[in-house]
């Protein structure tokens, strides 16, 4: 809802992979959900 | 009196021996069971893709994926279409899902086109968009299936890692943490912005809890 979830106690640098991760791939999908938009 | 095998010839062609005789008896060992590795990774994929988008048999808080025997022809019925886009083309292919993302981070990182598969799944009326990703962990690789809708909102995730710490970074593979994601926008205002694992969340539900109590 907020783009942000929970992060682990004591997981500081898995999670920041996580979220760099999510960052870095899925953005590549962008442009394929907006064609889906406007086909 | 000296026995034969004090000498030190003796040691090293008994090393030598035992070197080549285990060596021998490994390789055969990985080729022999090859092809089951690879059967076993091959149903792992499609086990994670389905509990992604909500195929599973998670009983509370716990993190089940659908059996081995039925795993084939559930991905069959639930996964539709597999697509891989490479450079802005789309195209269709029915082992999308074999495809090693690792690989293609390398051929990316070589300034080639990677191919990006997603996998289209229909289930209770819905349609979810799957992404297989890999990224970088504390130790080694972390990856992960997302399960979107047509808005990038998030609607199941399963996430697996090679060797994080157990009980801390490992836990990102448990019901709590995965969870969480599910309704999580990956789109703010039309610009793609993604998801923080946030410890400020963290810290300010640790602090409410405490003045609760």
């Amino acid at each position: 809802m907020d783009n942000q979830v929970d992060a682990i106690a004591g997981a500081t640098i898995t999670g920041d992979g996580v979220s760099a991760m999510i960052k870095s791939e899925l953005r590549n999908y962008v442009s394929y959900f907006k064609n889906l938009k406007t086909n | 009196m000296s026995k034969k095998t004090d000498s030190n010839s003796y040691t090293i062609i008994f090393s030598v021996g035992m070197v080549l005789i285990v060596g021998s008896l490994l390789a055969f060992l990985a080729s022999y069971f090859k092809p089951t590795i690879d059967e076993n990774k091959r149903i792992e994929k499609q086990q994670n893709i389905l509990y992604a988008m909500g195929v599973n048999e998670n009983e509370e808080g716990s993190v089940t994926f659908i059996s081995k025997d039925v795993v084939g022809e559930n991905f069959s019925k639930y996964i539709t279409k597999q697509l891989v886009i490479q450079g802005g083309a789309i195209s269709e292919n029915d082992q999308a899902y074999l495809i090693d993302i690792k690989k293609q981070q390398t051929l990316a990182k070589e300034g080639e086109d990677r191919l990006f598969p997603l996998f289209i799944g229909e289930k209770d009326g819905k349609t979810f968009y799957v992404a297989p990703i890999r990224g970088k962990g504390l130790w080694d690789a972390i990856w992960a299936y997302v399960a979107m809708d047509e808005n990038m909102v998030i609607q199941g995730a399963y996430f697996d890692h090679k060797g994080e710490t157990a009980g801390l970074g490992a836990n990102i593979k448990l019901r709590f943490f995965m969870d969480d994601f599910t309704g999580e926008h990956l789109l703010s205002d039309g610009q793609f912005k993604g998801i923080d694992v946030s410890k400020s969340i963290m810290i300010q539900r640790t602090k409410i809890k405490w003045i609760i109590k």
